[in-house]
């Protein structure tokens, strides 16, 4: 049986910063996952990506990833590499984004 | 320790001044991510999970104090005011920005220290014992033959593209703290029965997803052989190591 589409939304990282970045529905570039377009079918995530990597020179490796409602109702990855891409470093937790908010 | 001469201060120095010019050229867009990727992995930076890491070879672990301060400041300028020793005793920065690659390097060959082949599939960074030459059991210190390995490995033209990162460690002691059966080539100082020295070489040992531990291949390697033997066994990789499939290509 063929899996279920879940949403999905683009990220990659900052040519300048190499900071985990996520596209948005203005057609930018947000550092914040909450900012991030949602594609809900398949085409619609084609057209996510194919807008995405018009940014060669700002934003480096664009790729989709999946997305879910966590228990706080707001948009997170699906898995959970992706969700260490939205905190940091799993082994230290003074490290990376969460070390600088605790809404991740 | 290894010092510079003249002419290894300006090729440092020049690679630096190439890779600033490769650096603004990616910046200004003048050379694709797919172009600018060999260039900076050439220099240790890789673009991991959460930002660049740049990786700085530490050769067979030994530091001064001149260059560990430099490590440290580059660390609070540069960086998070930390970096991470490795494993195979190198020393990594997780934070640097791109921009602020160039000037890193500038500050890592002011104090005779560089990120070459630190990556890409080359001869890496030669490991050896942490206890060199302070350790009690030890036969013979490992640290010039250490030295001399790199400075054969070094930009060597013939092991620049190798199927796979290749790894050589060496100890001096029967206690084996360098873990030398997980290099690609680990060698053991001995001496034969007439007190000479050589090595017991081991080869195809390694760790990642598929660990092994290297088979011995030659029990007693006179020292004068060494580099011959290991440039042999080099060859043989070259030719016949996979390149096709890098999981199977040690």
């Amino acid at each position: 049986m063929a899996r279920k589409f879940q949403p999905q939304m683009a990220t990659g990282n900052d040519l300048l910063e190499g900071d985990v970045v996520y596209f948005t529905s203005t057609g930018d570039w947000s550092r914040h996952i909450g900012d991030a377009a949602l594609a809900v079918n398949p085409e619609a995530s084609e057209d996510l990506l194919k807008r995405a990597s018009a940014f060669p020179n700002q934003v480096v490796g664009v790729y989709l990833v999946e997305s879910a409602i966590d228990e706080r109702w707001r948009v997170a990855p699906a898995h959970f590499r992706e969700t260490f891409r939205t905190r940091g470093p799993s082994n230290y937790p003074q490290h990376g984004r969460q070390a600088e908010r605790n809404d991740v | 320790m290894y010092d510079y001469t003249e002419f290894d201060r300006d090729f440092v120095h020049q690679r630096v001044a190439e890779f600033r010019e490769q650096v603004e050229r990616r910046i200004d867009g003048s050379l694709t991510e797919a172009e600018f990727l060999p260039l900076r992995l050439r220099n240790g930076l890789y673009l991991q999970l959460h930002a660049y890491m740049l990786r700085i070879a530490v050769p067979y672990g030994t530091l001064n104090s001149r260059k560990m301060r430099q490590l440290a400041m580059i660390a609070e300028r540069w960086d998070k005011g930390y970096g991470h020793f490795t494993t195979r005793q190198n020393i990594q920065f997780n934070w640097p920005k791109l921009r602020d690659v160039p000037d890193i390097l500038e500050a890592l060959a002011d104090v005779e220290m560089h990120s070459i082949q630190t990556s890409g599939n080359c001869i890496r960074n030669v490991t050896a014992d942490h206890f060199a030459g302070a350790a009690a059991d030890e036969i013979a210190d490992p640290r010039p033959t250490a030295e001399l390995l790199r400075q054969w490995s070094t930009d060597h033209p013939e092991f620049l593209y190798l199927p796979r990162k290749f790894k050589i460690g060496i100890t001096g002691s029967p206690n084996d703290r360098a873990v030398t059966k997980s290099h690609d080539i680990g060698l053991r100082m001995l001496r034969d029965a007439d007190g000479a020295p050589g090595y017991e070489v081991s080869i195809g040992g390694g760790l990642g997803r598929t660990p092994m531990i290297g088979k011995v291949v030659r029990g007693f390697l006179p020292k004068a052989d060494l580099l011959p033997y290991l440039e042999a066994i080099l060859q043989v990789y070259n030719l016949n190591g996979r390149r096709d499939n890098k999981f199977k290509a040690p």
